[in-house]
C-alpha cells in the first residue's frame, strides 16, 4: 500500500508547473513602458528592455551588448503590443519588474487615456505602484534619449530618481494607484512631469521652471520638473517646480518633509534668501461649508534653517531684523501658497491638494457628500493660508564677514 | 487509522482554528462584496454581522450548557427525534456544503487571476482540494495542531503587511464615516452575518474538544478576533484604495501584497504572503472538508464518517465548478449567504423551542 502510494505520488515531481513554467533565461524584463498616441484608435506602446546581463558577474558572455534595448510597436493596447513585441524580440515579455510608465502629453490629454489606461490596469502582471510620467514630447523619443552617464542599468535610473523626487518635491510621487483613485468625477491628479528634449532656458531667481526650462548646460537631456495637472483622468495643465512644492505642503499628508528654496530679501531687494523649510507637523485645514462659498482655513506649520543671504545681513545676531526676516518670509510664503490655490480654483477648476478628504470628513453618508458636489463649491471657496514659521537656526556662522558690503554701492 | 482521529483538541488549538478559518474572510470576495454594498462604511459590517450571529450563539449556547459534552447533531436528535434531527443536521450540511463549493471556487478564481493565469481552472481546483483533502484525512486533531502551529506566523505576516503599507493609508478615507446611512450598514450587517455561520456549525464539534468550557471560550475569542481583524484589514483596504477604486478592485488583499516591498532590494514581496495565504486557504478548505463529512455522517447515523472526506472534496470540485465565471460567483455567494442567514439566524431559536418542548415532557413523566 504504502509502495503503491509512493508510486502515484513520486510521477508528480515530474510533471509540476506544467501550464504556467516560466524559464528565467527566456524573460524579457520590461523595465519602462512607453505610450504615444498612434493612428486612429491605436496607442504606440514602447518597450525598455533591461538586459539583465549587464552589470552583473554574467558581464563576460554578454560584451558590447547595450544595457537595454527599446522596440515600439502600434495596437489596440498595451496587452496586445506585449504579444506582439514577441515578433522581434526573442524572449517572452515580462512586465513583473516595470516600474515606469511614460506618457505623451499628447495622448494624456486625449480622451482615450483613460480608457487605455483602465484597460491596462487589469492585467495582473502590471502594479499598481507603477510610476506615471508624462512627457513633453514622444515617449519613444524620450525613452531613447534618456542615457544616464552614471546609471547605466535603466530600472535602477527610475529607482533612484524616484527617491530624489520625493526628497526634493518639485515632481509629484505619481503613482498609477493614484491615477485610477483620482478618476472619479471631477477629481484632480497631479503627475510627474518630464521631458528629454530641454529647449527654452530661462533663468528664476525662485527655482520656478517646468520640465525643459531648468539652466542646464552638460549631462543627461531628461529633466524632471512640475506637473502635470489631470482632471476625470485627462491632462488639463501644468505647474512648475516650485507651484509643485506647495501644492505638496499643502495637502495633509505630504510626502516631502524638507526642501530647500529662496525668497528675496527683505532689506536688499538684489539679495536672496535661501532656506530650508520642515513641515513641522500636519497641514491644518479647517471647512466652513454652511455657506454657499465654503470658507478654508489652512494653516501650514513650518521651521525654517537659514542656509545662506547674500545680503550678509546681521540676522542671526539682530532680534529686529530677525523678526523683519520672519515676518517677510511667512508673507512670501504665504503669498505664494496662495497663488498656487488661486491657479487651482481659476485655471484648473478643481482641488489639487486632496482637501476632498476633509470634506469628506463632513458629511456622515456618502450620498449627501456627493450631492453636495466638493469640486463645483471648491472654485468658489474663500481660501484663507496662514503660516506658522520658526527660525530655528542660522547656519554654522554666526555673524556675517563684512556689514560693510552694503554700504559700498 | 491512527490515534489522533480520537485525540480531543485543546483550548488554544481550536481557538486557532478558528482565527484560521474565519479570519480567511479577509483575503477573499467576501470584502469586495461588502464595500459594494457598505462603501466608505464597509469596514462596519464584519462587527455588525458578527454582533447578530452572537445572539443566535448565546441562544444556542443556553441549550449547549444543559447537554454538556454533546454536540449539535447528537442534540437536536434527542430534542427533534430521528425525523426532525436528520432534516435539521441536512439542512446544516447543504448550507455548509454550498458555501464551500462558492468559496473554493472563489479562492481558485483569486489563484487563476493572481498567481497562475494560464493553468486550466479544474487543475488548480483539483489540486487544492487534494491537498485539503489530505490534510483533512489526518483528522480534526491533526488540522488543530497545524493550526497552533501556523497561526503566529500567519498573525505576524498579518502585522507585517499592515507594517509595510502603513505609509500608504491615510484614514481620512474612511469619511464619509456612515458611507450609505446608518440603516443601510445595519441592514447590510444583517443580511451578511451568515458570513460568520460557522460559529453555529463549531457547535457540532462540541465533543472533539477537552472540556465544554475551551469550547465555549476557544469559539468566542476566535470568531470575535477574527471579526475585528476582517474589520481592521478592510479598514486599511479602504484608506490604501479609497472609495470608489475599491469596488473595482476584486481582490483587495491580493492587490495590497503586490504593493509590497522591503526596501529597494525586495521588490515582490507578495510572493512571501502568496505562499502564506496558499498554505492557509488549504487548512481552511481541510477544515471544511472534515466538517461536511462529519456533518453528514451524523445526519444519517453513519460512525464512519471519515470514509465520507474524499466525496465530500470531489463533491465540492463539481459543485465549484459549476458557475461559468468569476461575477457569477459573486452572486450565487450573494444569493447564499442571504439564505443561509435566515438558516443559521432562526436554528438556534428553533432548536431551543424543540429542547424547551422536550424539557416540559420529560418534566412531566
Amino acid at each position: 500500500m504504502r509502495k503503491l502510494k509512493l508510486a502515484l505520488i513520486l510521477p508528480l515531481f515530474l510533471v509540476a508547473g506544467c501550464w504556467d513554467h516560466l524559464e528565467l533565461e527566456e524573460q524579457a524584463f520590461v523595465v519602462v513602458v512607453g505610450l504615444d498616441k498612434g493612428p486612429g484608435n491605436t496607442v504606440e506602446v514602447t518597450f525598455q528592455i533591461a538586459n539583465p546581463q549587464i552589470g552583473s558577474s554574467d558581464i563576460g558572455t554578454a560584451e558590447g551588448e547595450p544595457p537595454s534595448d527599446t522596440v515600439r510597436f502600434t495596437s489596440p493596447d498595451i496587452l496586445s503590443a506585449k504579444e506582439l513585441a514577441n515578433s522581434v524580440v526573442t524572449r517572452t515579455i515580462n512586465f513583473a519588474h516595470l516600474k515606469t510608465m511614460i506618457v505623451h502629453e499628447a495622448l494624456a490629454r486625449d480622451e482615450a487615456f483613460p480608457h487605455i489606461a483602465g484597460a491596462a490596469i487589469r492585467d495582473p502582471e502590471l502594479r499598481r505602484e507603477v510610476a506615471l510620467i508624462v512627457s513633453r514630447e514622444k515617449a519613444y523619443d524620450f525613452i531613447q534619449k534618456n542615457r544616464p552617464r552614471l546609471e547605466t542599468r535603466p530600472h535602477k535610473y527610475f529607482e533612484l530618481m524616484q527617491q530624489r523626487w520625493q526628497e526634493t518635491g518639485f515632481v509629484p510621487f505619481s503613482t498609477f494607484n493614484q491615477y485610477l483613485q483620482q478618476q472619479v468625477v471631477d477629481s484632480m491628479f497631479l503627475a510627474i512631469y518630464a521631458t528629454a528634449d530641454p529647449k527654452n532656458y530661462r533663468v528664476s531667481r525662485k527655482d520656478d521652471y517646468l520640465a525643459g526650462e531648468v539652466p542646464k548646460h552638460s549631462g543627461d537631456p531628461v529633466q524632471m520638473m512640475g506637473a502635470a495637472v489631470f482632471r476625470n483622468g485627462r491632462m488639463i495643465g501644468t505647474l512648475t517646480g516650485q507651484q509643485m512644492r506647495w501644492a505638496q505642503m499643502l495637502r495633509h499628508k505630504s510626502n516631502i518633509d524638507a526642501f530647500i528654496t529662496s525668497f528675496p530679501d527683505p532689506l536688499d531687494e538684489r539679495a536672496m534668501v535661501t532656506v530650508r523649510l520642515f513641515k513641522n507637523g500636519g497641514t491644518k485645514v479647517r471647512l466652513n461649508l454652511a455657506k454657499e462659498r465654503p470658507d478654508i482655513h489652512v494653516t501650514i506649520p513650518l521651521r525654517a534653517q537659514i542656509l545662506s543671504f547674500t545680503s550678509l545681513q546681521p540676522y542671526a545676531t539682530d532680534t529686529e531684523k530677525q523678526i523683519l526676516l520672519e515676518r517677510h518670509l511667512k508673507e512670501e510664503i504665504e503669498q505664494e501658497a496662495l497663488d498656487v490655490i488661486r491657479l487651482s480654483q481659476r485655471k484648473f477648476q478643481g482641488d489639487l491638494f486632496e482637501w476632498e478628504l476633509i470634506a469628506r470628513k463632513q458629511f456622515m453618508t456618502m450620498p449627501a457628500y456627493q450631492a453636495y458636489g466638493w469640486a463645483r463649491h471648491y472654485r468658489k471657496a474663500n481660501v484663507k493660508v496662514k503660516v506658522d514659521l520658526r527660525i530655528e537656526n542660522f547656519g554654522k556662522q554666526r555673524t556675517p564677514y563684512s556689514e560693510t558690503v552694503k554700504g559700498g554701492d | 487509522m491512527n490515534t489522533s482521529m480520537q485525540e480531543k483538541v485543546g483550548g488554544r488549538e481550536f481557538t486557532s482554528i478558528f482565527l484560521i478559518a474565519v479570519g480567511m474572510k479577509l483575503s477573499d470576495i467576501t470584502t469586495t462584496i461588502l464595500f459594494e454594498s457598505g462603501q466608505t462604511a464597509g469596514w462596519m459590517i464584519p462587527l455588525l454581522s458578527l454582533a447578530f450571529m452572537l445572539v443566535a450563539y448565546v441562544v444556542l449556547m443556553s441549550v449547549l450548557k444543559r447537554r454538556a459534552g454533546q454536540g449539535l447533531p447528537e442534540i437536536v436528535f434527542t430534542v427533534g427525534g430521528k425525523f426532525g434531527g436528520g432534516l435539521i443536521c441536512l439542512l446544516l450540511f447543504a448550507a455548509a456544503l454550498l458555501m464551500t463549493a462558492v468559496t473554493s471556487r472563489g479562492y481558485v478564481d483569486i489563484i487563476n487571476v493572481m498567481v497562475y493565469q494560464q493553468s486550466p481552472l479544474y487543475a488548480l481546483y483539483l489540486m487544492l482540494m487534494a491537498a485539503a483533502f489530505y490534510v483533512a484525512s489526518r483528522g480534526f486533531a491533526a488540522i488543530a495542531r497545524i493550526s497552533w502551529v501556523l497561526i503566529f506566523l500567519i498573525e505576524g505576516a498579518i502585522f507585517l503587511l499592515i507594517a509595510i503599507m502603513w505609509q500608504d493609508i491615510d484614514w481620512m478615507r474612511l469619511y464619509p464615516w456612515a458611507g450609505p446611512g446608518v440603516l443601510a450598514i445595519v441592514r447590510t450587517g444583517f443580511m451578511h452575518s451568515a458570513m460568520f455561520g460557522e460559529i453555529i456549525l463549531a457547535t457540532a464539534l462540541v465533543p472533539q474538544v477537552t472540556t465544554f468550557k475551551a469550547f465555549r471560550i476557544g469559539s468566542a475569542v476566535g470568531f470575535i478576533v477574527s471579526s475585528l481583524k476582517i474589520s481592521f484589514l478592510m479598514a486599511v483596504y479602504l484608506s490604501v484604495f479609497d472609495y470608489p477604486e475599491i469596488i473595482h478592485i476584486a481582490y483587495p488583499f491580493q492587490q495590497l501584497t503586490k504593493n509590497t516591498s522591503f526596501g529597494r532590494v525586495f521588490t515582490h514581496a507578495e510572493s512571501l504572503f502568496i505562499g502564506f495565504w496558499l498554505v492557509i486557504s488549504v487548512i481552511y478548505f481541510a477544515f471544511y472538508i472534515y466538517l461536511l463529512a462529519y456533518l453528514f455522517g451524523h445526519a444519517l447515523r453513519m460512525n464512519r464518517f471519515q470514509n465520507l472526506q474524499l466525496p465530500m472534496a470531489g463533491l465540492v470540485v463539481f459543485i465549484g465548478l459549476i458557475p461559468g465565471n468569476t461575477e457569477q460567483v459573486r452572486s450565487y455567494w450573494e444569493l447564499l449567504i442571504s439564505y443561509s442567514t435566515v438558516l443559521y439566524g432562526a436554528l438556534p431559536f428553533v432548536i431551543w423551542l424543540l429542547d424547551w418542548n422536550w424539557r416540559r415532557r420529560h418534566a412531566k413523566t
